[in-house]
């Protein structure tokens, strides 16, 4: 079906497209991330969430409300615009190509992974402008898909685990190493702006001829890890740096340069980026067919079977490539029946790659790419994990190699180097080809990645399979005009030390006679083999070289191994029957053919005895080519005699052998048989077991989804229910819903009453009411509303004598049977099941409106005379606090003179201590005005609750001491939990209350504050605060008063004192945060207030606000900046650079206008990201120095954003700074939050113009 | 526990509070800032300088004064000189100048005499 969008303005293709993948928990992440999402982004985004193929999923519908970008259900055909979300629907899985969603109907009886499958085909058609996020769920898909995403360059992001309510999917991202962000989606959310604007504009792509800046960073990446890039292909390193560009919140290259020099994590980070190995087993799957059939199988067969096969699999990763060989080379072992050694080295320059690979452990993603055969035979299973089994393991070798740089490995059957050569330039690929060219033997194979070649080394490596990029080693063939085969051997340089000789001419030299007996005897007599009791040789006498010879193969001292051919059955039996006599054996006239023709030897066997006459384990054979006078007897020896003998022997063995040989074999292939049932039994039972856990996990997360959709409707529909209910309760509106027969379905209380019906009138018709209605007929109308479907309005009287006007309109239900909010006009999916009387009494109206009218006009004359009233106290106070400040200060200055007269000093004293007065009294004035216009606003802090008492406690204690009184202060039932507190109030209430205690307690007396704590149900807290005095008392008349404003008891001197508000203030700020006080006072004896505040405790969210330094946008957006200080003033300065170090942003300090100019210059263009700039500073002030900056021709001249810093905060001063150029001002003294918010809407503003 | 020295500051007059947010929460570094600005010569050049009738050297001093008061929360001596910048924008510079700027050394002399402790 072709979907046409309804409004076709232009291009409305998205500029990239983010994928969304969530599962169990995602509804919650999913509501998060559309409440931040801004509506102007201009990408599209998909969202693949886990869904129950059967239900109907509403998530559109409960979305939709979270955002106002349209929330559409995707339909096959669909063309994807700009600034919309696509729901996948349930049964299928979503694709895209190009901008056009595909849909398709997927098996449910399987295993299914839309987010993978949805992945791979976004980059696969957007690459670097796919987006791929994964939010919360259990299991692991869109692990594999992200790979993908990475090979193409698009972007990561994974929701942190920590917020996720299932952090299964997060965490198997993570574990990748893919990942570019980990966030929570609020701020996963907010940083799509700043992506979309990056990707989306060509203008930030990094241009090769950035030469400078890249040799730069390619000097940063050698130092970290020792590889020159300079011969890598740069469209590939530049688009890493694209992407890290995008990840760190830099404009360009030279903002990204400069944050890499400051910031020596990103670094390692980068470098990680560039080296970054896709890998996955079996990858290519028909390749790795084709390689076993034309490869593997040839070489396995190979001859000799003795010779170990040597393969080399080079940037490796983390191992799935050579493991994937590995099981090919046993299973076509295990296929043919022999054996054969395998030995591959698997190698690459990521230590951390070797690590992992080493470990052979990979997640539950593996089941993607490898059959459910392999994974049975070749892994063990533990958790959620796949472990390669030890046999495999064993097979190869992991190493961290520079292939440039180390020494290759030699003599290899197979090198499988795929998709590294695509990092390379030529220059490079060429000195790869010559290394594989010396390091392969010939008729070696070569397998290269999909889009690999060998260029013009096509001579020596001839292809066996185009396809499948399969090559044949020929080392004789034709090497290209500029073949050189080099690596770097820097021990090479080292010489080697000779070893010293020494001379002899100046040396006495000393002989051994051992020595010299042993140099007789191994040079004069005949051949003498000494061996022990396993036959091994120990020593020769004599001339060896005739009897004795090194085979090829395994070095071995078996003298059978070692011996002429024509002599082991001689020397075998000599020796046999000189270990049985225990005795000298001679054979004589043994007949042997040497190169100088036939000749006799004699062989002698005999025992060699130590010292004291003991046997020993030796035995010595000599071979004589001379026959030569011996004692004892000799026996010619008969080569048939002996020969028979042996092979008579010999037989009588192998006939037991082999008996014993064919019984075991029966045994074991009987035991082999059963042992392979077994085996097959438990694979099918383990493919079934699988195969069930993974539909169990999947429908789990369907229905934790369904459910999740359903409790969030119930919600919804208890609340609306509720709200029904109290409206029908409450209104005073006459309400009748009737069915479309005119039976009564609910009507509201006031008909209840108007109109005596009662509940049990429910499905009764409306008739019965109708008789009420003198002047209509009730039922006619209805009847002619259900017929036109358009509401009518009628004037009416009724039999209890009042005249209503009464409305009937159509009532609209959803098609689906669920009721609906009544929309006009009625379109296709509702129904009219009945109709909506409503009853207003129109009876006393007229007579109401003359009065109306009138209470009208009193009630803006009020309102206009409280404004006037408030405008002219707040004016008033105001203007008269200024001079009064002034009074106050010069008359503390007067009495500080030496030469006052005592009159004129008592003088002063009364004018000081009336302006105090008279200033305590505006200061209440004005805050009294505040709170009676509503300008007063509660807000609370997050804070412990010991916290605001510690500090009132300090004060008020030392008040106390300091007026002679005694306090004491009780704590009772505090857990000190966080609270939300608005302190600023609490604590003007409480410290009012104290003071007054203080004030009207004689010295001597005693001041408490008792505090008792009580913990609510629905995380809420009561404290109640009791003040007490043993002061003067109130008397019961003005405990009626007191909170009145301007009411004062007079002391008994008659004079006042304070103004008459304070109470006033207390109560009201109560009244503003719902608490109480009450007072109890008895006069001479003291008084006793008590405040009783509820609070609510504090969230974990607000609390991790509060005490966690959690990373947020904001966070992530001011991390690594470098801003430009000036500020000549040290301690100032010094400051405000702690205050920008504590968001891990740079500060370079200039002290003076022109040093601010000359730094900025100095460093470039996007060296600083802001300029803070004091004002007044010598050499050259601010407002010089910043237009000499904006003049400055400087590529970022014009918007490097620049802050006044000042403590002038006249709106002249503001103007004036404006028009040097500066963006903004910051009144000193500084404080970090006004700070850090003015740099976020800067930096955003220059990330997002 | 505050530290004495603040609690001290806090009883003269100092705003502490908003000054301990400021610096991050960090006593130590406070008191490192407050220890450097005893040793600061604003006072000591402005002193010259009226005395040598240099109005406009007295003035910068006393406005750098000002900025680190009000930095260090030291709201006696920010108000005094608050008032000596007001006295001395004029040419010629009000009379209370001399008033206010002896003023300002007794109050720096105090709060010295405390941090100095």
């Amino acid at each position: 079906m072709e979907y046409q969008s309804s409004e076709n303005k232009g291009d409305v293709r998205p500029n990239c497209v983010v994928g969304i993948g969530a599962s169990a928990g995602g509804l919650e992440a999913l509501q998060q991330f559309l409440t931040f999402l801004p509506s102007n982004t201009g990408m599209a985004f998909v969202i693949i969430q886990h869904l129950a193929p059967n239900h109907k999923s509403m998530l559109s519908n409960i979305l939709g409300k979270y955002t106002v970008l349209p929330v559409v259900e995707a339909e096959d055909g669909m063309r994807m615009e700009r600034n919309h979300i696509y729901m996948i629907p349930p049964k299928y899985n979503l694709e895209i190509i190009s901008d056009v969603i595909i849909l398709k109907e997927y098996d449910h009886a399987k295993i299914n992974h839309p987010v993978d499958i949805f992945f791979r085909s976004l980059a696969n058609s957007y690459e670097n402008r796919a987006v791929a996020v994964i939010l919360s769920g259990t299991g692991s898909d869109g692990t594999n898909g992200i790979r993908t995403i990475k090979e193409r360059n698009g972007l990561i992001i994974v929701q942190s685990p920590e917020s996720a309510k299932f952090d299964g999917m997060p965490r198997s991202a993570i574990a990748t190493g893919f990942v570019d962000m980990i966030q929570s989606p609020d701020s996963i959310a907010r940083e799509m702006a700043h992506i979309a604007s990056s990707i989306g504009n060509s203008g930030h792509r990094i241009q090769e001829t950035d030469h400078d800046l890249m040799t730069q960073i390619f000097e940063i990446l050698k130092r970290v890890t020792n590889i020159n890039y300079a011969y890598y292909k740069q469209t590939t390193i530049l688009r890493r740096i694209e992407r890290r560009l995008v990840v760190t919140h830099n404009r360009n290259l030279k903002e990204y340069v400069n944050y890499v020099k400051n910031n020596p994590e990103e670094a390692k980070l980068l470098a990680k980026e560039v080296l970054i190995g896709v890998t996955s087993f079996f990858r290519d799957e028909e390749y790795f067919e084709v390689l076993k059939e034309k490869v593997i199988d040839p070489l396995v067969t190979s001859d000799p079977r003795s010779k170990p096969i040597r393969v080399w699999v080079p940037g490796c990763s983390t191992g799935e490539e050579a493991y994937s060989i590995a099981i090919l080379f046993t299973e076509v072992m295990e296929e043919r029946n022999i054996h054969r050694e395998i030995k591959i080295f698997a190698t690459d320059l990521d230590a951390e790659a070797i690590a992992v690979a080493g470990r052979g452990i990979y997640g539950d993603n593996i089941i993607d790419d490898v059959s459910v055969t392999r994974l049975s035979r070749y892994f063990t299973r533990k958790g959620n994990k796949y472990i390669v089994r030890h046999d495999i393991r064993k097979m190869i070798i992991f190493a961290q190699h520079n292939v440039f740089q180390d020494p290759p490995f030699g003599k290899l059957d197979l090198i499988s180097c795929r998709n590294l050569l695509i990092y390379f330039q030529s220059v490079l690929q060429r000195n790869l080809f010559a290394i594989f060219h010396a390091s392969l033997n010939d008729k070696g194979y070569l397998f290269l990645g999909r889009s690999e070649s060998v260029i013009d080394y096509d001579d020596i490596f001839r292809t066996v399979s185009s396809n499948e990029k399969i090559f044949i080693h020929n080392i004789g063939g034709k090497v290209p005009a500029n073949h050189k085969y080099n690596y770097s051997m820097q021990t090479m340089d080292n010489s080697f030390e000779t070893l010293p000789i020494s001379t002899y001419s100046d040396v006495e030299i000393q002989y051994d006679t051992k020595d010299i007996d042993t140099s007789v005897l191994e040079t004069l007599m005949p051949t003498t083999i000494l061996i022990n009791d396993k036959n091994e040789v120990w020593r020769t006498y004599g001339d060896c070289h005739s009897f004795l010879s090194i085979p090829a193969g395994v070095l071995t001292t078996n003298v059978f191994s070692l011996i002429r051919t024509d002599l082991k059955i001689a020397v075998s039996t000599v020796l046999k029957e000189a270990r049985e006599k225990n005795k000298k054996v001679i054979y004589d006239s043994v007949p042997v053919m040497f190169e100088s023709g036939a000749e006799y030897i004699m062989i002698i066997a005999q025992p060699i005895y130590d010292n004291h006459g003991a046997v020993t384990e030796f035995y010595a054979i000599t071979l004589m080519r001379e026959k030569r006078a011996i004692e004892g007897d000799i026996a010619d020896f008969q080569i048939d005699t002996a020969a028979a003998q042996r092979i008579s022997n010999l037989e009588r063995e192998l006939n037991v052998s082999q008996d014993n040989l064919s019984h075991t074999v029966t045994e074991l292939e009987s035991v082999n048989a059963e042992l392979q049932a077994a085996n097959e039994e438990l694979l099918t039972a383990n493919e079934e077991l699988q195969s069930s856990n993974e539909e169990l996990q999947s429908v789990n997360e369907e229905l934790y989804t369904v459910n999740s959709e359903y409790q969030s409707k119930v919600n919804e529909l208890a609340g609306l229910n509720d709200d029904m209910a109290n409206f029908l309760a409450t209104t005073l509106v006459g309400i009748i819903m009737v069915d479309r027969d005119l039976n009564i379905r609910k009507f509201t209380e006031y008909i209840a009453t108007e109109f005596h019906v009662a509940d049990q009138d429910v499905g009764r018709s409306l008739r019965y009411l109708s008789f009420n209605f003198l002047t209509i007929d009730l039922l006619e109308l209805c009847r002619d509303v259900l017929a036109s479907n358009e509401p009518i309005e009628k004037h009416c009287a009724a039999v209890n004598g009042r005249t209503y006007l009464i409305r009937i309109a159509p009532y609209y239900a959803q098609a689906s049977g669920v009721a609906a909010p009544i929309k006009t006009p009625l379109s296709g999916d509702y129904n009219m099941n009945g109709l909506v009387l409503t009853f207003v009494d129109t009876s006393k109206q007229i007579d109401d409106q003359e009065q109306i009218d009138e209470m009208a006009n009193a009630l803006r004359q009020a309102v206009q005379t409280s404004r006037e009233k408030e405008t002219f106290l707040s004016h008033m106070s105001h203007d008269m606090r200024t001079p009064m400040t002034a009074i106050i200060g010069l008359v503390q200055l007067s009495m500080e003179s030496e030469d006052l007269s005592p009159e004129l000093r008592d003088n002063l004293e009364k004018i000081y201590h009336s302006s105090n007065y008279l200033m305590s009294l505006i200061e209440e004035i004005l805050e009294t005005s505040r709170i009676n216009a509503g300008k007063v606003v509660s807000i609370s802090n997050t804070i412990k609750e010991k916290d605001l008492l510690e500090e009132i406690q300090i004060i008020i204690g030392e008040r106390a001491r300091e007026a002679g009184l005694a306090f004491q202060f009780t704590l009772e039932g505090c857990e000190n939990r966080y609270v939300l507190i608005d302190t600023e109030h609490v604590e003007r209430i409480l410290m009012n209350l104290l003071t007054n205690a203080i004030k009207f307690t004689p010295a001597g007396g005693r001041v408490g504050l008792d505090v008792r704590v009580t913990y609510l149900p629905e995380e809420r807290v009561k404290h109640v605060y009791t003040i007490s005095d043993t002061g003067r008392g109130i008397s019961e008349l003005f405990q009626k008063i007191m909170f009145r404003p301007f009411e004062q008891e007079y002391s008994d001197e008659g004079t006042r004192s304070g103004t008459g508000l304070g109470l006033y203030i207390c109560k009201s700020l109560l009244d503003l945060l719902g608490g109480t006080i009450s007072c109890e006072s008895t006069v001479g004896e003291g008084t006793t207030f008590t405040v009783t505040l509820t609070y609510t405790l504090a969230n974990s969210e607000q609390i991790r606000l509060l005490t966690n330094k959690a990373t947020t946008y904001e966070d992530n957006l001011l991390y690594g900046k470098n801003v430009l200080v000036a500020e000549d003033n040290p301690i100032v300065a010094e400051v405000i650079i702690k205050i920008l170090g504590s968001k891990g942003i740079h500060a370079e300090l200039a002290m003076d206008g022109q040093e601010a100019i000359d730094l900025y210059q100095s460093q470039g263009a996007y060296h600083f990201q802001a300029i803070l700039m004091d004002i007044r500073m010598p050499v050259k002030n601010g407002m010089v120095a910043s237009r000499t900056i904006r003049q400055s021709g400087m590529e970022d001249s014009s918007y490097i954003p620049i802050i006044a810093l000042t403590a002038d905060i006249q709106e002249e001063t503001e103007n004036s700074c404006i028009d040097a150029g500066m963006n903004a001002c910051l009144t000193k003294p500084i404080g970090q939050e006004k700070l850090f918010s003015l740099l976020v809407k800067v930096f955003n503003e220059t990330l997002n113009p | 526990m505050m530290n004495a020295l603040l609690v001290k500051l806090e009883q003269w007059g100092c705003d502490i509070k908003e000054s301990m947010d400021r610096m991050m929460n960090d006593e130590a570094f406070y008191i490192h800032l407050l220890k450097e600005f005893s040793e600061d010569d604003s006072i000591e050049i402005a002193n010259r300088a009226l005395e040598a009738s240099d109005y406009d050297t007295a003035f910068e001093a006393i406005h750098k004064l000002k900025g680190t008061t009000s930095t260090l929360g030291l709201t006696p001596l920010y108000i005094d000189a608050e008032l000596l910048t007001r006295d001395l924008t004029p040419r010629p510079p009000l009379r209370e100048t001399e008033k206010h700027f002896r003023h300002l050394k007794k109050h720096y002399q105090e709060c010295s005499s405390i941090i100095l402790e």
